[in-house]
């Protein structure tokens, strides 16, 4: 066998991990070297029983071709690094994937990339911030996340919805089930994984490294201080990236991780604005929304609201209206697009 | 000598006439009982056997045979027993009236003789009265529910030695006296009253609306808002009982053996089974077919606590009571019709660990766990509640503060007004209630003028309502409407409706 290409995409097709993968074509000089070299008492001491005969099986020209058409066949595309396609911002970081496995559209690896991710168990808070900035973020880049419930969901909702969306997969491209959601979106799924690799939880932490690496930034939405979040972004930081965190509640369980970010030196987050400013990125002044024309009453709803949420009880004996003629108010006012109603019978102002 | 005596059966929740026939043969001394009886039915012939032994008359060792016509339909219940032992003591010649065979008698023996209390008396009386009996004879226990029918005489007797001397003319006895039913109604009891509930000024209104209009609700909120609290106070607003729903009313409970001291339910029923209860507990059913929580709750109001904790299989046979008003109980041995129609108010927590949207609590729920958990409630069920509210919890300031709020009386004089308007509105319709319109009647009766119309649009489109709100939005506007007195519905009214949708909030989703 000749191909460079075919030899590298052996050795990460039998699962070497990327750090042993990149000092194996170091000290050999190139992937081919290990190929031509292969059966030896030393490759297996470094690389592993489990690996070394998976390896054994595959080392032969007929195999390879036979795996890379069934790719072929399925729509994956495999990228290899050392292809101009490669993304430039992988290959400055720590053990950039020799191989990165492709679905849909690849085109997005070229655009501006930002990385929202978050715990898994996420708040209200949580969930209105991934929707809503995620939604604003999407105009300007295309959203790096993963596929776990909580904030990654919400914001691949939200960017599938408003914009175009990487998802990058910790398990084998071929194992992932794509939501309804995405379907229709403008969509990449991202593994470095081989092909019908099942998850393990070793691997969420591995790929966590990728999310900064094909972003220019990381928006860190919620974490506790276990979550793997976290851990984004610390490659993140890394890496050179900038991270930031959206400030929580201090009581907030959920958001210790995040506030501790941002104790150690993160980007305290508090709106798009802040964050496109930050990368640089122009917005356009935003129409002011002018207030449309109000009664008395609803006047004195929209000053009494001005200082935060507030329940429906309150706002009743704050007016003096019996509470029928306050509902009545109210839903004129939400309609008008002044105020909203949230759980458990708060008020609050819309935000302009 | 042959013997047949009056008697009466139960096929729901209506009495039919049985013959009680006792004829005494040679043979082995014994007694058979047929006409498909029950065991305890069966059973009879071991108290019946004491009973007359212990009240001093005498049992001939002969074969005894005991037959309950009409003999194809299954009986059961113990008050078969003072038919069949006055049976005996007429055909061993131990008893000899001219009363004997115009009289029902109905009634359990302990093995003392004494007369002990059976289940079912009033649908039992009433069928006597429509057959044209003139006397009917019942255990003393009974007298309170036997006491509102007048047309028939009904004597109470506490043994079987007493019924016996009553029917030789060796003593005395006058009918029980019949009771005014509409007096009745004035023994207000003491229940729980809005006045004390802190507070909640959105839920009280809506729990007014869904008082007047008959519509089902549903309460959501964290643990400790008073959604059981509130919950128990609907019956005190609800519109009084008429005297046919209260006897309707009685009539289940009496069959179901849940009739207390006075005899008569003359207030709302007001049930709330536990979430453990099982199908049969709500529908009714077992061996014997007998009415569930939800015919117990007819005319009243079924109280559902936790609404996501029964199991999913209870809640969906909730839809066709909800929709039709009664409940087809089909066993093998019968199928019996039990009228339901009951106002349904369920309350639940927003989330499993009810914090969720707190401002002072964290709540630990996972997006899945919250999914999981509102998915428990399918789309058609929530389809039939007019009415979701949220109940907030309620603070400190709130709870020690010494000011009442507006008393129940006050809210029901309003609620008759409206219920008033309503009937006279459905007429000759079938229904009672807002909440009972078809969508032809909505048609008719909820028409909107064109800004209104403008508002619902700009409603369904900014607040992100479901296509099912619709139309619920319209029947909860035409109730408000009527509480205002107005023959039409107002812009103002559907605005406020649009606050009872909770739900169908995105927010929720």
């Amino acid at each position: 066998m000749t191909d460079e290409r075919k030899a590298l995409f052996w050795l990460s097709n039998g699962g070497t991990p990327s750090d042993k993968l990149n000092k194996l074509v170091e000290i050999y000089g190139s992937a081919l070297e290990v190929f031509n070299d292969f059966p030896t008492e030393k490759l297996k001491k470094f690389l592993g029983d489990r690996i070394y005969s998976a390896l054994r099986l595959t080392r032969d020209e007929k195999t390879i071709d036979e795996k890379l058409m069934k790719l072929k066949a399925d729509g994956i595309r495999v990228l290899l690094r050392g292809n101009p396609d490669y993304p430039e911002s992988l290959t400055n970081i720590d053990e950039p994937p020799a191989v990165l496995y492709l679905k849909g559209n690849a085109e997005l690896l070229k655009r501006k990339c930002i990385a929202v991710v978050g715990t898994r168990r996420c708040t209200d808070y949580g969930k209105r911030v991934a929707t809503e900035w995620t939604a604003e973020l999407a105009e300007k880049f295309t959203v790096v996340t993963g596929h776990a419930t909580g904030i990654d969901t919400y914001a691949a909702k939200s960017a599938a919805e408003k914009g175009s969306l990487i998802c990058v997969l910790a398990c084998g491209i071929d194992m992932f089930t794509v939501p309804d959601f995405m379907r229709k979106a403008d969509l990449l799924l991202v593994s470095e994984y081989p092909y019908g690799t099942h998850t393990e939880k070793f691997m969420y932490a591995e790929r966590n490294r990728l999310f900064g690496g094909l972003s220019e930034a990381v928006l860190i939405v919620e974490a506790s201080r276990k979550s793997g979040a976290l851990i984004t972004a610390e490659w993140a930081c890394r890496q050179g990236r900038t991270v930031f965190a959206v400030p929580g509640s201090v009581f907030s369980e959920r958001s210790a991780g995040v506030n501790e970010l941002i104790r150690n030196g993160a980007t305290a987050a508090t709106s798009v604005d802040d964050i496109f400013f930050d990368l640089g990125v122009d917005t356009k002044a935003k129409e002011q929304s002018t207030l449309p024309e109000l009664t008395g009453n609803e006047k004195k709803v929209y000053e009494f609201l001005s200082n935060g949420q507030r329940r429906f009880d309150e706002i009743t004996d704050f007016l003096g209206l019996s509470p029928n003629e306050t509902s009545t108010l109210l839903s004129m006012m939400e309609l008008g697009g002044i105020i909203e109603k949230k759980m458990q019978n708060y008020y609050a102002l819309l935000r302009s | 000598m042959l013997a047949k005596i009056n008697s009466f059966g139960l096929q729901g929740i209506e009495g039919y006439s049985v013959f009680v026939e006792i004829d005494i043969n040679n043979g082995l001394p014994g007694m058979e009982i047929v006409g498909l009886p029950d065991k305890s039915t069966k059973e009879s012939k071991e108290r019946v056997h004491s009973a007359i032994k212990n009240s001093g008359y005498r049992l001939s060792p002969k074969r005894i045979t005991v037959n309950l016509a009409p003999a194809d339909m299954k009986k059961e219940g113990s008050h078969f027993d003072l038919p069949i032992a006055l049976g005996i003591l007429y055909a061993t010649e131990q008893l000899q009236s001219d009363k004997l065979f115009d009289t029902v008698f109905v009634g359990e023996l302990s093995l003392g003789g004494e007369l002990g209390k059976v289940n079912g008396i009033l649908p039992m009386i009433i069928a006597a009265k429509q057959l044209g009996l003139k006397r009917i004879v019942i255990p003393k226990a009974n007298e309170g529910e036997a006491s509102y029918i007048d047309g028939v005489s009904v004597y109470a007797f506490s043994s079987l030695r007493e019924t016996v001397e009553f029917l030789t003319g060796d003593k005395e006895a006058e009918p029980i006296a019949v009771k005014d039913v509409q007096a009745a109604f004035c023994a207000d009891r003491a229940k729980e009253n809005l006045k004390y509930v802190k507070g909640q000024y959105q839920a009280r209104r809506a729990m007014e609306i869904a008082a007047a209009g008959g519509h089902n609700m549903l309460m959501i909120g964290p643990p400790g808002g008073g959604k059981t609290m509130l919950a128990k106070c609907i019956p005190g607003i609800l519109p009084k009982m008429s005297v046919d729903e209260a006897l309707e009313t009685t009539k289940i409970h009496s069959v179901a053996g849940e009739l207390k001291e006075e005899g008569i339910v003359t207030e709302r029923p007001f049930r709330s089974p536990h979430h453990t209860a099982s199908r049969i507990a709500l529908t009714g059913g077992g061996a014997s077919a007998k009415p569930g929580e939800i015919s117990l709750a007819h005319n009243g109001v079924l109280f559902l606590d936790e609404l996501p904790e029964y199991s999913r299989s209870t809640l969906e046979i909730l839809r066709q009571p909800l929709e039709d008003g009664r409940i087809t109980v089909s066993r093998a041995a019968r199928t019996v019709v039990y009228p339901s129609r009951f106002m349904l108010v369920a309350s639940m927590n927003p989330c499993p660990c009810g914090n969720r949207g707190s401002t002072t609590q964290e709540c630990t729920c996972t997006p899945a766990q919250i999914t999981k958990y509102l998915s428990k409630i399918s789309g058609p069920l929530l389809d039939r509640i007019d009415l979701h509210i949220e109940v907030n919890s309620v603070d400190y300031d709130e709870l020690s503060s010494k000011t009442e709020g507006e008393s129940s009386e006050a809210v029901k004089e309003r609620v008759d007004k409206a219920r008033a308007v309503q009937l006279k509105r459905f007429e000759d319709s079938g229904i009672y209630c807002n909440a009972q319109m078809s969508s032809n009647q909505i048609n008719e009766f909820c028409k909107i003028d064109e800004e209104t119309q403008q508002i619902l649009k700009r409603a369904f489109i900014r607040l992100g309502l479901s296509a099912r709100a619709y139309t619920r939005i319209l029947k909860v506007a035409r109730t408000i409407a009527d509480l205002d007195g107005s023959a039409e519905i107002k812009s103002a009214h559907v605005a406020e409706a649009l606050q009872y949708r909770s739900l169908d909030r995105s927010y929720w989703g």
